[in-house]
C-alpha cells in the first residue's frame, strides 16, 4: 500500500516537475519564437497619422485646409456581382461604367481603387449599398476654399499628401508632420490597453503658416489684372503689393490665376510664381534708379537740365531714340526726365554717374542677385558684369539690357517708399502649433541703407511729379490721395532668335501710395497687350484702381481734398438711383426680361396680374412668353435667373 | 486583552493583505476602463476635428470674395461700382469720390 501511495506521489511529483520546468521554459527562458508570438498575440502597433497644418492669411482666414476623405477600393476576387456593383458606383461616382467594370473583372488582382478621396456623404450612400468586396481607407484632403485666391504661391499636394508646388512644396516637412507609431500591448478584442492616453490624444500634426497676404487685397488684385488681360487682350498679367514700413507682401498676384483643387487641369505655365522666378527687362520703371544714383553721388539736383536731342541721340553707330517717336525733347529737369520719362534724358545722366557706380548702386538695391526668401524658388535676374559699353551703359539706364524679378523691382521701390532701407520681402508671418508650444514669428528685416532720408524725400517728390497732368502715370492717380510712381513700357526679349520681338511689350508700373506718408507699395505689370501697350494706358489705371481700394480698405484719411469733397452733413448720400421702367398698358404678356423683382412689380403697376415668382435675381423666361395672350386667369410664371 | 490581540494579529494580516490585493486589482481595473474611455474620446475629439475642419471650409467657402460677388451679382442683382461710383469715405464731412 505504502509503495503504491509513494508511486503514485512519485507520479504525480514528476507530473508537476514537468509542468513547472516548461513553465520556466515559456516563461522565464529566453526565446525568440515565443516572443514574437507573444507580440503578435498581445500587442498592436497603432500609427497615428499626422494631418497637414492649415495655411491662413494675415487675418487668420483659411487658404489651405486639411480634411479627412474617405478612398474606396476593390478586392476583384471577392466581388460577387460586378456588374451590378458597376452601375451602382458609375451612377454615384460619375464615372464611366466600363473602367469600373474593367478594373472589377481582373480577378487575379486583389486590391484596385475605385475612386479616391470621397467625402462622407458619398461614402455613407456606397455603404447603403452593401456591396461585397468593397472597403474604405481615410486618407487625408487638401482643400483650397478660396479656390483661386493665390493658387501661384500656394501651390498644391499630390494624392499622397505631399506638396508639389509652392509653399506646400517648400514647407512641405513643416506643414505634413510626422507619422508617429505606438506600440501598445491590446486585449482579447484587440483595442490598445492605454498605459498614458496622452500619447493617444497628442497628435503629431503638422505646424501651421500664417502668411502676410490678405486674401480680400488678393482677390482684389487677381481680378482687376484679370479684366485688363480681357481688356487689352494680353498674355498675362501680374502685381505685388507690399507694405513700405514692413516689407510684408500683402498680395502676390499672377493671372490667368488656377484651382488650387483642380492643378492638373491647368498647364506648368499658369502654375508657375512668375513674380519670383521670371525676370524681365524692367523698362523705365528702372529710370528712378539712375536719377536715385545720381542723387546719391550729387551729381545732379531735381532741376539740373540736360538736353535731350530733340528725340534722337547717336552713341557710337547706334541712335537712342525716345520710346514714344512724337517726344522730341529740348532741355528738361531730372524731374521733368522721370515725368516725361525720357531715354535720351536717363541715358546722359547714367553717363554722368559712370557704370561702374551706377552697377554698385543697382546691386545695393538687390538686383542681379536673390533675394534669398525664404519660401520659395526665386530667379536673380540678369546684371551683366563689368565693363559696360556706352551703349549698354544708356540701355541699362532705361531699363533695357538688364532683367530684374518683379518682386526684386518692388522691394527697390520700397526702399524709396520707406526713406532708403532695403528690407526683406515677407510673406511667412508665423509657423506655429495650433495646440500651443512651438512657434516661430518672422519679424521685419532690414537689409541695408540704399538712399539717405533725404534723397528719397526728394525722389519721392520726383515720382509724385511722374504722376502729374502732362505726366506719363497720369492714369495712376486717385483722388483724394497723392500717388508716387513710374511707368515702364518695355519690349519683350525674343529668346529664340535673340534681339526684340516685334510688337510684343510688358506695360508696367510701380509706385506707392500715400506718396506724403506711403503706406503700400504696388508693382503691376501686363504681358503682351495687344490693343494698347504703353504702361500708362495699361498698368497705371490698374494701379490707380487698387491703390484705391487699398486707402478705402485701410480707412486712410484724404489730403488733397477741394470744396466739392466736403459734404453736407443733412445731404443724404443714398438716394436711389431709380431706373425707369415703362408701364405696360397692353392685353399681351409684357416682356419682362431681364428685369428685377422689384422692377416688375413697378412695370405692372395697376395691373391685376396673378405672379408664380421661381427662383431669385432677374426675369430669364416668362410663362406665357413676351408678346403671347395672356391666359384667362391672368397669371404669369416668371422664373428668375438664379434658382434656389 | 494582549494575548486576543497577538491572536487577531495573523487575520489582520491577511485581512490587511486581501485588502490591498482587492485594491490592486480595482486600480488596475479602474486604469483600463479610463484607458478605454481615453481612446474613446481622443476618437470622438478627431471626429468633432474633422467636422469643424469641414465647418471651417464650408464658411471660408461662403465668404470666399469670389463667392460673395457672384451672389451679389446674380441673386441679389446688384452690378459692380464704376469709377466714379465708389466714394470714399474718411474722417468728418469728407467725401471723396474715387
Amino acid at each position: 500500500m505504502k509503495s503504491r501511495i509513494l508511486i503514485l506521489f512519485f507520479a504525480f511529483f514528476c507530473l508537476w516537475m514537468g509542468l513547472i520546468a516548461k513553465g520556466i521554459y515559456l516563461q522565464v527562458l529566453p526565446n525568440q519564437r515565443l516572443e514574437e508570438k507573444q507580440k503578435k498575440q498581445f500587442e498592436k502597433i497603432v500609427t497615428l497619422k499626422p494631418r497637414r497644418g492649415v495655411i491662413s492669411d494675415r487675418n487668420g482666414k483659411e487658404l489651405a485646409v486639411t480634411i479627412t476623405s474617405f478612398s474606396l477600393f476593390a478586392d476583384p476576387f471577392l466581388v460577387t456581382n460586378p456588374k451590378w456593383a458597376a452601375q451602382k458606383l458609375s451612377s454615384l461616382l460619375n464615372i464611366r461604367y466600363q473602367t469600373v467594370y474593367k478594373k472589377l473583372l481582373n480577378k487575379k488582382r486583389r486590391f484596385v481603387w475605385i475612386k479616391r478621396q470621397l467625402n462622407k456623404e458619398l461614402k455613407q450612400k456606397i455603404l447603403a449599398l452593401k456591396l461585397v468586396g468593397f472597403n474604405f481607407i481615410e486618407e487625408p484632403k487638401r482643400v483650397y476654399p478660396s479656390e483661386n485666391v493665390l493658387s501661384q504661391v500656394l501651390g498644391f499636394v499630390g494624392n499622397e499628401g505631399q506638396g508639389l508646388e509652392g509653399l506646400e512644396h517648400f514647407y512641405d516637412e513643416v506643414l505634413s508632420g510626422k507619422t508617429k507609431q505606438l506600440q501598445l500591448r491590446k486585449d482579447a478584442r484587440g483595442r490598445p490597453l492605454l498605459i498614458n492616453g496622452q500619447l493617444f490624444s497628442e497628435f503629431p500634426d503638422g505646424l501651421q503658416i500664417q502668411l502676410s497676404i490678405d486674401a480680400n487685397t488678393q482677390f482684389y488684385l487677381e481680378r482687376e489684372l484679370q479684366h485688363a488681360i480681357d481688356k487689352h487682350d494680353a498674355d498675362s498679367a501680374l502685381g505685388v503689393i507690399v507694405d513700405s514700413d514692413s516689407g510684408e507682401i500683402v498680395a502676390m498676384a499672377n493671372s490667368p490665376v488656377y484651382n488650387s483643387n483642380h492643378p492638373t487641369h491647368y498647364s506648368s505655365q499658369i502654375r508657375k510664381n512668375r513674380v519670383m522666378l521670371d525676370s524681365y527687362e524692367p523698362g523705365s520703371t528702372l529710370k528712378t534708379f539712375i536719377v536715385s544714383a545720381a542723387l546719391k553721388e550729387n551729381i545732379i539736383k531735381p532741376n539740373t537740365k540736360f538736353f535731350c536731342e530733340n528725340g534722337e541721340y547717336q552713341i557710337g553707330d547706334r541712335v537712342i531714340r525716345e520710346a514714344d517717336t512724337r517726344h522730341n525733347f529740348g532741355w528738361l529737369t531730372v524731374s521733368e526726365i522721370l515725368a516725361q520719362s525720357s531715354n535720351i534724358g536717363s541715358a546722359k545722366i547714367a553717363q554722368k554717374v559712370g557704370a561702374e557706380k551706377y552697377r554698385k548702386f543697382l546691386e545695393d538695391f538687390g538686383f542681379g542677385k536673390k533675394i534669398d526668401v525664404p519660401y520659395g524658388s526665386e530667379s536673380k535676374g540678369i546684371l551683366q558684369e563689368l565693363p559696360w559699353s556706352t551703349h549698354l551703359l544708356s540701355n541699362i539706364a532705361f531699363g533695357h539690357g538688364i532683367s530684374v524679378t518683379p518682386l526684386q523691382l518692388v522691394m527697390a521701390y520700397t526702399a524709396i517708399a520707406n526713406g532708403g532701407w532695403l528690407l526683406k520681402p515677407l510673406l511667412v508671418k508665423k509657423i506655429y502649433n495650433e495646440m500651443g508650444g512651438e512657434e516661430i514669428e518672422y519679424t521685419p528685416v532690414k537689409v541695408r541703407r540704399v538712399l539717405t532720408e533725404s534723397d528719397a524725400s526728394m525722389l519721392k517728390l520726383m515720382l509724385m511729379s511722374a504722376t502729374a497732368k502732362e505726366a506719363t502715370g497720369f492714369s495712376a492717380r486717385i483722388k483724394g490721395f497723392p500717388v508716387a510712381g513710374k511707368t515702364g513700357t518695355a519690349q519683350k526679349v525674343d529668346l529664340l532668335k535673340g534681339g526684340y520681338q516685334k510688337g510684343a511689350y510688358l506695360a508696367s508700373f510701380a509706385g506707392f501710395v500715400p506718396a506724403n506718408a506711403p503706406k503700400y507699395v504696388i508693382y503691376i505689370a501686363v504681358d503682351n497687350p495687344r490693343k494698347e501697350y504703353y504702361g500708362s494706358q495699361v498698368a497705371a489705371p490698374v494701379f490707380s484702381k487698387v491703390a484705391s481700394y487699398l486707402v478705402r480698405k485701410e480707412g486712410l484719411q484724404p489730403v488733397l481734398i477741394s470744396d466739392i469733397d466736403l459734404i453736407n452733413e443733412s445731404l443724404d448720400t443714398h438716394k436711389s438711383k431709380k431706373k425707369v421702367v415703362s408701364e405696360w398698358l397692353g392685353d399681351n404678356t409684357p416682356d419682362l426680361k431681364g428685369l428685377t423683382l422689384r422692377e416688375v412689380l413697378r412695370k405692372l403697376n395697376g395691373r391685376k396680374i396673378d405672379l408664380d415668382i421661381r427662383g431669385s435675381g432677374r426675369v430669364s423666361s416668362t410663362w406665357p412668353e413676351a408678346g403671347e395672350k395672356l391666359p384667362g386667369n391672368n397669371k404669369i410664371r416668371i422664373q428668375l435667373s438664379f434658382e434656389e | 486583552m494582549k494575548n486576543r490581540l497577538n491572536e487577531l494579529k495573523p487575520i489582520i494580516s491577511v485581512f490587511f493583505i486581501i485588502c490591498t490585493l482587492f485594491f490592486l486589482v480595482f486600480s488596475k481595473m479602474e486604469a483600463r476602463r479610463m484607458g478605454y474611455s481615453v481612446l474613446k474620446q481622443s476618437r470622438e475629439l478627431r471626429r468633432l476635428q474633422d467636422n469643424y475642419r469641414l465647418k471651417i471650409i464650408e464658411y471660408a467657402k461662403l465668404t470666399s470674395p469670389e463667392h460673395l460677388r457672384r451672389i451679389a451679382v446674380s441673386k441679389f442683382t446688384l452690378s459692380e461700382a464704376e469709377v466714379g461710383q465708389i466714394i470714399h469715405m474718411s474722417g468728418k464731412q469728407i467725401a471723396v469720390k474715387q
